[in-house]
């Protein structure tokens, strides 16, 4: 009976392992994911069968949160603490909602608000106080964030991309992307994605108000042809083909090899088109020469933004060279920055190195997928003389006492172009804006040289645009660059009997607003 | 009786210094609450910790006239488990943290009475079938007559005037001491036999009436119930104990399966089984598993060191202080606190065990072995549903769990466990 009893004994003794290997599972082993469970289950978080672990919120009211400013100190976002102890976050207009980004217990933390987290929850080790709070539970306040921003050059961009949808006839709801930096330290300066959201209602004290501000975010209307989409950042993660923008990387390349010049003179169907490639012919139409001309040179094909032209000048270049030239400024590479960007590219996976994409590719139709970002970066490479400035968003980080924990240093790449071809394409940027007949004259700022490049490209929808512009200014030493897009329909109401047709183009649409950027960038600059 | 014990020693010294221990421990607990809710220590708090920590000692000076003999770790565990409990159901709901006061000193008592009557333990032996006729009326009065005092949604308890008792936590001991005594006489029948089915040698039919009863009991409380806890420990004690009684580990196994067997039909034929074990296989996709997930979300705060006693929030967890105070201690005292209390349970299984084996006879040795089990088991059932290793099932962790019954009979299953011990002098210095 003895040797029963102490296998009995061994038996629940493996049973008690067994049930010490499931504590070590659940508090250990899978404790990160169950602390930071906001919503699980079937169907969250409409359905009952929804957990959230209330500790979540509790943690909240012991952390009060860090604030954002921008450069010169204003308040971006604030918070307060409730008389019931909850701390609430503010912000100030809603214009960096995606930048800055939502705290939410029920959806969680985007932009800055996730890449900067451990700092906002005073969780970075720095400060000694912070520490000491958090080992007595007593209340923890988080690192303040000086952003590059400069909130006058903010608000000037909203309000530029507002007056210039209103006189153009276009929708208010129109989405459109505008982000400006200053090319030498690579610091944004405003940053812009419509439409946006409220974030603050994101961040409430139970999960059923959040459930609902995010309804009301679902809500937001688009136009006929785009969603609204107000939760993705159309700065760093909006994909669109840049049209006549890209030829400013062609033709940097094209000048670098010192295969073109900006002397070098097309005529005849090689200026006006009908140009045919492998079978695909590009229309005269393309040509976008002005009236009764029927010759350019290099740099006039620039200014009018003459396709057939831009064509030849790719196949001239090759895939390869292109690709080269295009990787120099950073396409189809990974962009560093202080929230995620998705990378730009010229060629989708897979896609065939043929002739014809070559050739639509290098004025910015074929398959290039770009980022507002990344055209702002090739501006600001031109701008600088062909070095570029890695883009920076956060100026310094401080401490409640006021101790610097973090701060911004500029980071410079080499592109592939020289200086002087980028002295050359600067030059053929500036007779954009001021040439005779140049497509950007509305770019134009009195007394201030600006350089700059229109772009209208198509979409997968014929009537549906993305009407760019990229520029800086002033283009004798640079003090910011921008790059706008918006989402326009191919009809503009707005643009009257002036016109010769009612074709919405970067020209109208987009040239005015990145004027107004910086115009004010430069008022402004420091 | 007093006269003899008194020639013999008046202290018991390995006890008092495992009381020390334990003691200490149970005071930084209750200073660590103290100083979580004020930052300072309170008395009143000290008051009550001083009135559980005296009545232990005092019940260690009796025990030391009364049995002083008797083993010497198990008294120590128990107030250690004790304490730490009560300073948990005082952190959770101060008034229940009162009366589970009340009711360990109440258990000290009845430990006592336990290990003087009865006088000779082996007289329990011969009014078995009374105990078995007992549980059984207990059993029927509670399905017939019971009330649903904790919510449980089927009526587990019985109301004698102001006082309300849990009937499952006394069967158990009736139980336990019925088997040991029926198992012991019917050994030699059981092991043997002639009457053989499908290769299993098998013994008279009517001696297995007894293996058909308890299952039959087990799952009519389980159904009838809904206490799938109590069957399991029924089952569970039964079968540990027809295996160390009649050595043919295939009496377990065939219970166990036809218990699994009994089970899998009662998930076809019940709504309420086949919630429970829904739940127990998906809780997140079920609303019903909000306790579960709970649990789990408590054990996860916890993480190895623990949030530190009266500093996690256990509260969101529903009856944290019966059924799920493991959830609750493990947010509060972490891994690092809960192994040493599955640490504690060993010590107390361990010594439960060596009183069995240094037993003198097969009635004491198969009860103290089915005593002990009853602490292993419950324990097993209500952790292991806590951390998902088998269904949630709501019975009380021994000794840490709030509830008056539960305390009551695990401390007379102690005093009974020291009186078996104190008969071959366990603990008596070699």
């Amino acid at each position: 009976m003895n040797a029963n009893i102490r296998r009995l004994a061994i038996v629940f003794t493996i049973i008690f392992g067994l049930i010490s290997l499931d504590l070590v599972y659940y508090q250990v082993i899978d404790a990160g994911t169950l602390d930071n469970t906001a919503s699980a289950g079937s169907d969250c978080p409409s359905s009952a069968a929804c957990f959230h672990n209330p500790r979540i919120l509790l943690q909240e009211q012991d952390v009060i949160r860090g604030g954002f400013y921008d450069r010169n100190g204003t308040i971006l976002v604030g918070r307060w603490r409730k008389p019931d102890g909850f701390v609430q976050t503010i912000y100030k207009d809603w214009s960096l909602a995606q930048t800055i980004g939502y705290h939410s217990i029920t959806y969680g933390d985007s932009g800055l608000q996730a890449s900067l987290n451990s700092y906002l929850v005073g969780q970075s080790g720095t400060s000694w106080s912070q520490t000491f709070n958090s080992w007595l539970h007593r209340p923890v306040t988080g690192d303040d964030v000086y952003l590059t921003i400069d909130d006058k050059v903010q608000q000037a961009a909203v309000s530029a991309i507002q007056s210039s949808l209103a006189e153009n006839g276009l929708s208010p709801n129109t989405p459109a992307a505008a982000v400006a930096f200053n090319p030498t330290t690579g610091q944004i300066l405003a940053m812009v994605s419509k439409p946006y959201f409220d974030p603050t209602c994101l961040d409430s004290e139970s999960h059923a108000a959040e459930y609902a501000c995010y309804q009301r975010i679902e809500a937001i209307p688009g136009v006929p042809n785009v969603q609204a989409s107000p939760l993705v950042n159309r700065v760093t993660d909006g994909l669109f083909p840049p049209g006549s923008t890209f030829k400013t990387v062609t033709l940097a390349g094209g000048l670098d090899t010192g295969d073109v010049s900006l002397s070098d003179e097309f005529s005849g169907s090689q200026a006006t088109g009908p140009y045919t490639i492998d079978g695909y012919t590009l229309t005269n139409a393309t040509s976008n020469l002005p009236p009764g001309r029927t010759a350019a040179s290099l740099l006039q094909a620039f200014m009018w933004s003459d396709n057939i032209v831009y064509a030849q000048v790719g196949l001239k270049l090759g895939w390869s060279t292109l690709l080269r030239y295009a990787n120099g400024f950073r396409l189809g590479q990974p962009i560093p920055f202080d929230i995620p960007v998705s990378p730009s590219s010229i060629l989708a996976p897979g896609e065939k190195h043929d002739d014809i994409t070559l050739a639509t590719s290098a004025f910015g139709q074929g398959h290039d997928q770009v980022t507002p970002m990344q055209m702002m970066l090739i501006a600001g490479a031109i701008a600088d003389g062909g070095k570029l400035a890695l883009p920076t968003l956060v100026k310094a980080i401080k401490t409640p006492e006021g101790t610097v924990v973090k701060s911004d240093s500029p980071s410079i790449h080499d592109t592939s172009i020289s200086a002087s071809t980028a002295a050359k394409v600067r030059y053929a940027m500036e007779q954009v804006v001021s040439g005779y007949y140049g497509s950007g004259y509305e770019a134009a700022i009195p007394g201030i040289l600006v350089a700059g490049k229109t772009g209208t490209a198509q979409t997968g929808n014929p009537n549906q645009l993305d009407t760019w512009f990229i520029s800086f200014a002033p283009a004798d030493h640079p003090t910011v660059a921008v790059a706008v897009v918006v989402q326009a329909p191919s009809y503009c109401p707005g643009l009257g009997a002036a016109y010769t047709d009612s074709t919405c183009e970067g020209a109208y649409i987009s040239a005015p607003i990145a004027r107004q950027i910086m115009e004010t960038a430069i008022q402004d600059g420091d | 009786m007093g006269s003899l014990a008194l020639q013999r020693r008046a202290t018991r010294p390995v006890e008092l210094t495992g009381l020390m221990f334990a003691a200490a421990l149970v005071i930084l607990a209750f200073m660590l609450l103290s100083g979580a809710s004020t930052g300072g220590i309170q008395s009143g708090l000290m008051f009550r910790v001083g009135i559980y920590l005296g009545a232990a000692l005092v019940t260690s000076l009796l025990l030391a006239r009364l049995v002083p003999d008797a083993d010497q770790l198990i008294f120590p565990v128990v107030v250690l488990l004790g304490g730490i409990g009560l300073v948990e159901i005082t952190r959770l709901d101060p008034p229940y943290g009162d009366r589970q006061l009340l009711w360990l000193c109440i258990g000290d008592v009845v430990l006592l009475a336990a290990t003087v009557w009865p006088r000779n333990i082996n007289r329990l032996r011969l009014y078995k079938y009374t105990w078995a006729v007992i549980g059984c009326f207990l059993i029927a009065l509670t399905i017939v007559h019971g009330s649903d005092v904790g919510a449980a949604g089927y009526p587990r308890w019985i109301g004698f005037g102001p006082i309300v008792l849990q009937p499952v936590e006394f069967l158990k001991i009736f139980m336990v001491i019925f088997f040991a005594a029926y198992l012991d006489e019917k050994r030699e029948l059981l092991s043997g036999g002639r009457l053989e089915i499908a290769g299993i040698r098998l013994p008279p039919i009517q001696y297995l009436i007894p293996l058909l009863i308890m299952w039959g009991l087990s799952l009519l409380l389980l159904i009838r119930q809904d206490d799938l806890g109590s069957a399991l420990l029924f089952l569970g004690i039964f079968l540990a104990m027809l295996y160390v009684g009649t050595s043919r580990p295939i009496f377990p196994a065939l219970g166990g399966g036809l218990f699994v067997l009994g089970t899998v039909a009662s998930y076809f034929l019940f709504s309420h089984v086949r919630l429970r074990t829904d739940i127990w296989l998906n809780p997140w996709n079920n609303s019903a598993g909000y306790q579960l997930i709970q649990g789990l979300f408590a054990f996860a705060a916890g993480g190895i060191g623990g949030q530190g006693i009266g500093l996690g929030h256990p509260g969101f967890v529903p009856v944290a202080d019966s059924d799920f105070i493991w959830a609750a201690l493990g947010e509060e005292i972490g891994l690092a606190g809960l192994m040493a209390l599955l640490i504690a349970y060993l010590v107390l299984v361990y010594r439960g065990f060596d009183i069995a084996v240094t037993a003198r006879d097969g009635f004491q040795k198969l009860l103290a072995a089915g005593l002990v089990s009853v602490f292993a088991i419950q324990a097993i059932v209500i952790i292991g549903g806590n951390t998902r290793l088998i269904p949630l099932t709501g019975v009380p962790l021994p000794f840490l769990s709030y509830g008056g019954s539960s305390i009551v009979a695990n401390f007379i299953i102690i005093g009974l466990l020291l009186k078996v011990s104190q008969t071959v002098g366990m603990g008596r210095p070699s």
